[in-house]
């Protein structure tokens, strides 16, 4: 895996709060993350549900409802302009153009009335302004290139009428077809079979490869994670609890909640092991506890925990961008 | 385990269902859809089976019908709750059936749909308890619903709550709890674990093993995440379009996985673990529609040692790959190691 | 990679096993109706139509208070009905008559048609002396206590009484002589017991005593004080609630959740404990007088007197007083009535398609009776007879007691109809069966539905296929042509006819909800927690009332509401076709119905206005209850 050069970011979000006001509170869905990527680079974001991963990946596009959704701070840069306060106008030519998103359930994503070449198409002639064959005849290219057997005739055929991994493709497809700098793919292989997962993960580390462009990668999944991602934060509650290069992260987590994940996983080399599970609940977004949002299910938890919340500090004989929150990373059992 | 000596607790043969598919205003008969296609397998005493497969190659369809929440089409399970009991659950009238229920429960994949949000956990659970009569007196029945929601980690005083107001893990729970309650010999865990976050799909699996260990009840463990089979099961059987393609004990089928099914499958599994790399055989196209599913071998349209004349004619029969319960369906299964 | 795997680092998370202890949003538990009413407390629309339907309700069950042509309370000497109950006589001789026939004449001469005839000679006797006691009985509540009259009521009494009971025992003789003496005391009551009418006061007569009665409250019915008692307890129910949820049982969620059922129950035992009160003190309105008192008043035959003071006290008073003018309708303050003094069938013949009298095209001259408006009109040259309706009869418009003057801005506030009648009466009476029909046919049309699309879901198959074939070919014919059909074929006299709109549009309008229940069954039949149920082994029936139907009930309860609204509206629609409900009853759209000309505008805006409130409060509700009974806005 080759490093990307790592001069300015082409995402660099900074302390962004992404609060939603309801009826039982407000939650603080997303408070205070930051995270950058630079161009070429797949970030893995990894969270449980109520992390705040998927909203963090829809603020950036600003595709949440507001209200009840608000903003309450810090910044989301695309390639140094300011996309929060950004006009609509301004955020409808930057989706599918600059950013394009997948998301997890291909039929829903797909309109059941239109051939998915239609739907290729329309994108291409909305920002690209290409007449009809032209569109056409690139959507049959795009449809080749997500490694679709048969592009020629699949390409006037209806969703329904393709399979779950099919329909992914098609997905990628009409997110690739404007030649975005950057992809955010929203848990893409959830829903999809272990084999249909690894066809999809390939095709989009492949394309990747070949246009150049950065992939923001959500998923609940660690081991997908570890296959494609260059860069990987962990969410928990809202907020990043550890950042690292993905070989790092996997070798020495820092974060008790990484270390927490990762034995908790029931792994195929170690069978017969009790699995160490992190006791207790997510909390919801609305009572999250004072302090380091983890405290209450973290076997080293203090008093001081409750107090500050911790910030991402660096990690001494860590790489160089490895961070981690907790004010109790000399405890952890290193190496 | 001793299951030379010991004859098993169930033992399912030629287990069949086919949904027919009707069409046009006369709702005429046009194919059927074979869910599954004849299964046989069998779970021992205080066992764990699991039937692994992708979406569609029916094994959701197989654990309700061998609890005969669908009418299974065709097969017999031999169910025996003593050493010298046998009856065949296909067999049986519906009110009979009503009686076995006591031994044979199913917990859920959906948290949030396997509780009635009209009834308290409390309720939920002590419902059997009186429909059955096996508690009839009602201070009684809250004692045991207590020590049934303890069992499961939850603390006794949550009785009076609603479905609500619990997070998934814990409506997992009081699924168990609710399981277990009429003391199951036999419990089918349909994706028991897969809508969960992973820190908590760790806690539900440890309990789980953990009420085995205590209670010595078997599960046919349904799943789609082959690291959580491997973790939790005994023994294994792989499913495909509606057929066991391999069969045996966890550790012999991983290690040594002799279908190609198995092997490609085993190999997309993500791992958590970014310096190992391993060959991954790629599969190519989707699984095919089990209303027409292709002549000989289901697997031979993705498979990369199917050998034409042979594969796309006869389906392979099931051979034992050495003594130790191991099977395969594949034509390739002892001659030609694959890959 | 084994090495690898050993030099992660591990934390011991076992440590803390007992963190398990779950923490809950709420320091009680919520259950289902718990949710939903906290998320309708937050919609203050669903407030707002809450509010404005439980005063609309208030309106219906009250409508006998707000708006009646009988006093309130009243103190009156009778003279009418005085002067009817003095007439004894034609008893006394229709007995004597009776018992001069012998039996077998007797009997031969009965009217086989007459169904109800007494059965022999002794019993005609009996019911002549009932009728006659009866009057006696009316006489006596009139006449001073010590009116030395009465002994001629108990010699008249006493004779009748040994008549009768002679005719009994066989005893002819005796019979003839004592009705004889009956009959000769009858003509001298006649003859003695005159009423003095301080009217005609130089006619002389028996002074009579007046009391005070309460005729508005002797005409109500037990159901409709039940009614009335139930529309207090439901409307102050946040108040009692409050106080019964703090203080009975001090806050305890799990009590309060309890005592739900108990709460409702004990409302209506209430209310029936009222209703039962209500009969004891006030009696069966079968006893109903239905005198017209209005009328009596104004034309004297009901005289308004203090109450003890008789007629010949007034007359004296007069007399001394010299002012000898009759007792005028406005007389006195001794009548209490009604806030609008109308019954919802009385007729002013004289002020018929009178525009709102606060408008300046309602003046009357109260000599001619004829529209000032119209006059001017017509003098301006346009034509006055063009003010359609206006009546150009010379007629002085006659002014009832406890009636506002003639034009008084609130005399009729929304004007009157065809046949001089209020039509804010009307409208207040007419909520009554407007709302009946809306609330019974929405409720007899949800159970017909919930029953018929549990029996299509349950079963299924062919059922299913049978009952969802039916309920379409239903569909395909438009509802209210069904409806107009059904009852243009109802056979006048069978049913009351609110009854009969309730039940046709029930039987045409429940395919809807049926529909609604039988998806509901097909989703939950495969819901976890309902194949949960069948592998514990439950029965179908237990299954299905307690684990499919309590979720199935949910937008059944939502259609409900819209199917109150639809029925108002389809009530209106069809007594505005003249189908429904029949004169001289009212309902809103029956009132619309009196005039269909634009000049009359009065006769359909109000009405119609009171229908558009309605339907939309409870379209509101509707809406309100959907959202907050949808489970995304709930987990």
């Amino acid at each position: 895996m080759d490093e990307p050069s790592a001069d300015e970011p082409l995402l660099a979000i900074e302390g962004l709060k992404t609060y939603f006001h309801t009826d039982e509170g407000v939650a603080r869905a997303v408070d205070g993350v930051s995270y950058s990527i630079a161009p070429g680079e797949t970030l893995g974001v990894v969270g449980e549900s109520g992390s705040g991963k998927s909203v963090t990946a829809l603020s950036v596009l600003q595709l949440l409802e507001m209200p009840p959704g608000r903003f309450e701070g810090g910044s989301i840069r695309f390639k140094g302009e300011e996309l929060i306060g950004a006009s609509e106008a301004r955020m409808q030519e930057i989706r599918g153009d600059d950013i394009a998103m997948i998301f997890q359930e291909p039929m829903t994503a797909l309109n059941p009335v239109f051939t998915v070449g239609n739907q290729i198409a329309e994108a291409v002639r909305l920002h690209r302004g290409l007449d009809r064959d032209a569109a056409r005849a690139h959507a049959i290219e795009m449809l080749e290139r997500v490694g679709i057997p048969a592009p020629e005739k699949r390409v006037d055929e209806y969703p329904h009428q393709l399979s779950g991994g099919m329909r992914q493709r098609v997905m990628i497809a009409i997110a690739m077809s404007c030649d975005p700098e950057l992809l955010i793919a929203d848990e893409p292989t959830t829903a999809l079979d272990v084999t249909i997962q690894a066809q999809i993960l390939e095709l989009i580390a492949e394309l990747q490869r070949k246009a150049g462009m950065s992939v923001l990668l959500i998923t609940h999944d660690l081991g997908v994670v570890a296959e494609v991602a260059h860069k990987v934060a962990v969410m928990y509650a809202g907020r990043v609890v550890e950042y690292a290069p993905a070989a790092e992260l996997f070798r020495l987590p820092r974060h008790p909640y990484t270390i927490g994940l990762l034995q908790s996983l029931p792994d195929l080399a170690t069978a017969g092991e009790r699995l160490t599970a992190i006791p207790g609940i997510v909390p919801s977004a609305t009572r999250f506890p004072s302090g380091c949002r983890f405290r209450t299910r973290c076997p080293l938890a203090t008093e001081r925990c409750a107090e500050d919340v911790p910030a991402l500090e660096r990690i001494e004989g860590g790489a160089a961008e490895h961070t981690a929150a907790c004010h109790h990373l000399d405890r952890v059992g290193g190496a | 385990m001793d299951g030379a000596i010991e004859k098993p607790l169930v033992e399912v043969r030629g287990l069949k269902k086919h949904f027919p598919v009707r069409k046009g205003v006369f709702q005429r008969h046009v194919g059927d859809v074979k869910a599954v296609d004849g299964l046989d397998f069998t779970v021992g005493r205080g066992e764990t089976l699991s039937l692994v497969g992708e979406s569609g190659c029916g094994k959701t369809t197989a654990g309700r019908s061998l609890l005969r929440l669908i009418e299974p089409s065709a097969g017999a399970a031999v169910y025996r709750p003593d050493a010298d009991t046998e009856v065949d659950l296909f067999r049986l009238t519906r009110a009979e059936m009503r009686a076995y229920r006591r031994d044979l429960q199913i917990i859920f994949q959906d948290p949030y749909a396997s509780l009635n949000p009209r009834i308290t956990v409390g309720n939920a659970i002590g419902e059997a308890l009186r429909v059955h009569g096996v508690v009839q007196d009602a201070r009684e029945r809250r004692e045991r619903v207590a020590a049934l929601l303890q069992k499961v980690g939850l603390r006794p005083d949550v009785a009076n709550r609603f479905p609500h107001e619990f997070s998934g893990g814990q409506r997992q729970r009081i699924g168990i709890a609710r399981a277990l309650a009429l003391g199951p010999k036999l419990i089918v865990c349909d994706e028991a674990v897969s809508a969960l976050d992973v820190s908590i799909q760790a806690q539900v699996i440890n309990l789980l093993k953990d009420l085995q260990a205590e209670l010595g009840v078997s599960y046919v463990f349904i799943a789609h995440d082959l690291s959580v089979v491997r973790y939790i099961s005994d023994r294994v059987a792989v499913m495909y379009l509606g057929r066991i393609v391999e069969s045996g004990p966890v550790e012999e089928v991983f290690e040594n996985p002799r279908h190609p099914y198995t092997q490609a499958l085993l190999s997309a599994i993500p791992r958590a673990d970014p310096g190992e790399r391993r060959e991954r055989i790629p599969l190519v196209g989707d699984v095919p529609s089990p209303i027409h599913p292709p002549p000989g071998c289901h697997f031979h349209t993705r498979c990369g040692i199917a050998e034409r004349g042979l594969c796309d004619v006869a389906y392979p029969e099931t051979r034992a790959i050495g003594d130790g319960g191991h099977r395969a369906a594949c034509h390739f299964s002892a001659g030609k190691p694959a890959v | 990679m084994a090495e690898s795997k050993r030099n992660v680092p591990r934390i011991d998370f076992e440590s803390m096993r007992d963190a398990e202890a779950p923490e809950f949003a709420s320091e009680y538990a919520k259950d289902y109706w718990d949710l939903v009413f906290e998320q309708l407390g937050r919609r203050w629309l669903f407030k707002t139509g809450v509010a404005v339907l439980t005063l609309l309700y208030g309106v219906a069950a009250f409508a006998p208070l707000l708006a009646s042509d009988k006093p309130v309370s009243v103190q009156s000497v009778a003279l009418g009905a005085y002067s009817k109950a003095v007439r004894v006589s034609p008893m006394a001789s229709s007995a004597l008559n009776t018992a001069k026939l012998d039996e077998a004449a007797y009997v031969a001469g009965l009217d086989p048609a007459a169904v109800d005839a007494p059965p022999s000679r002794a019993a005609s006797v009996r019911a002549e002396l009932d009728a006659a006691q009866l009057r006696l009985g009316t006489m006596r509540s009139m006449l001073a206590p010590d009116a030395e009259e009465r002994a001629s009521l108990e010699a008249f009494e006493a004779a009748f009484l040994e008549g009768a009971e002679a005719l009994e025992r066989g005893d002819g003789e005796a019979a003839l002589e004592a009705l004889g003496r009956a009959k000769t005391e009858s003509r001298a009551i006649r003859k003695a017991l005159k009423p003095l009418d301080p009217a005609r006061a130089d006619r002389g007569g028996v002074g009579l005593v007046a009391r005070q009665s309460q005729p508005l409250y002797e005409s109500i019915a037990a159901w409709e004080a039940f009614l009335m008692a139930l529309w207090i307890a439901v409307a102050t129910w946040p108040v009692w609630n409050r106080l019964v949820n703090g203080v009975l049982l001090r806050g305890n969620r799990y009590r309060v959740r309890a005592a739900r059922r108990w709460k409702l129950v004990a409302v209506l035992l209430l209310s029936l404990v009222c209703a039962f009160a209500w009969r004891a003190h006030f009696g069966p309105v079968a006893s109903f007088d239905s005198s017209d008192w209005k009328g009596g008043i104004t034309d004297g035959s009901i005289v308004l007197l203090e109450e003890g003071r008789s007629t010949a006290d007034l007359v004296a008073e007069r007399a001394e007083s010299g002012d000898a003018a009759p007792a005028g309708p406005d007389a006195s303050d001794l009548a209490v009535w009604a806030p609008i003094p109308y019954g919802y069938a009385e007729l002013h013949e004289d002020e018929k398609f009178r525009a709102p009298t606060w408008t300046a095209r309602a003046e009357l001259d109260p000599e001619t009776g004829r529209s000032v408006f119209a006059l001017a009109s017509e003098s301006a040259g346009d034509g006055g007879a063009a003010v359609a309706g206006v009546s150009a009869e010379s007629n002085p418009v006659e002014i009832r007691a406890g009636e506002l003057p003639l034009n008084h801005p609130w005399r009729h506030a929304l004007g009157t109809d065809e046949s001089g009648r209020d039509i804010l009466t009307r409208m207040i009476w007419g909520a009554r069966i407007s709302l009946s029909v809306g609330i019974l046919s929405a409720a007899l049309l949800t159970l017909i539905g919930v029953v018929i699309g549990s029996i299509a879901g349950f079963f299924g198959g062919r059922v299913d296929d049978l009952i969802m074939r039916g309920i379409e070919i239903l569909q395909t014919i438009p509802a209210l042509f069904l409806i107009l059909l059904a009852l243009a074929f109802t056979p006048p006299g069978t049913i009351p006819p609110m009854f009969a709109v309730v039940i046709v549009i029930a039987v045409v309008r429940w395919t809807g909800v049926a529909r609604l229940v039988r998806g509901e069954f097909m989703r939950l039949r495969d819901a976890e927690f309902v194949v949960a149920a069948r592998a514990l082994g439950f029965s179908s029936r237990r299954t299905i009332f307690r684990h499919v139907l309590p979720n199935a009930m949910s937008p059944v309860l939502v259609a409900a509401a819209f199917a109150v609204a639809s029925g108002i509206l389809t009530e209106s629609a069809v007594s505005f076709l003249g189908l429904g409900i029949k004169e001289p009853q009212a309902s809103w759209g029956g009132v619309v119905n009196e005039s269909r000309n634009v000049d009359l505008w009065w006769i359909q805006v109000f009405p119609g206005l009171a229908i558009f409130l309605t339907v939309t409060c409870y379209n509101l509700v509707g809406d309100a209850i959907r959202d907050a009974m949808d489970p995304k806005a709930r987990v």
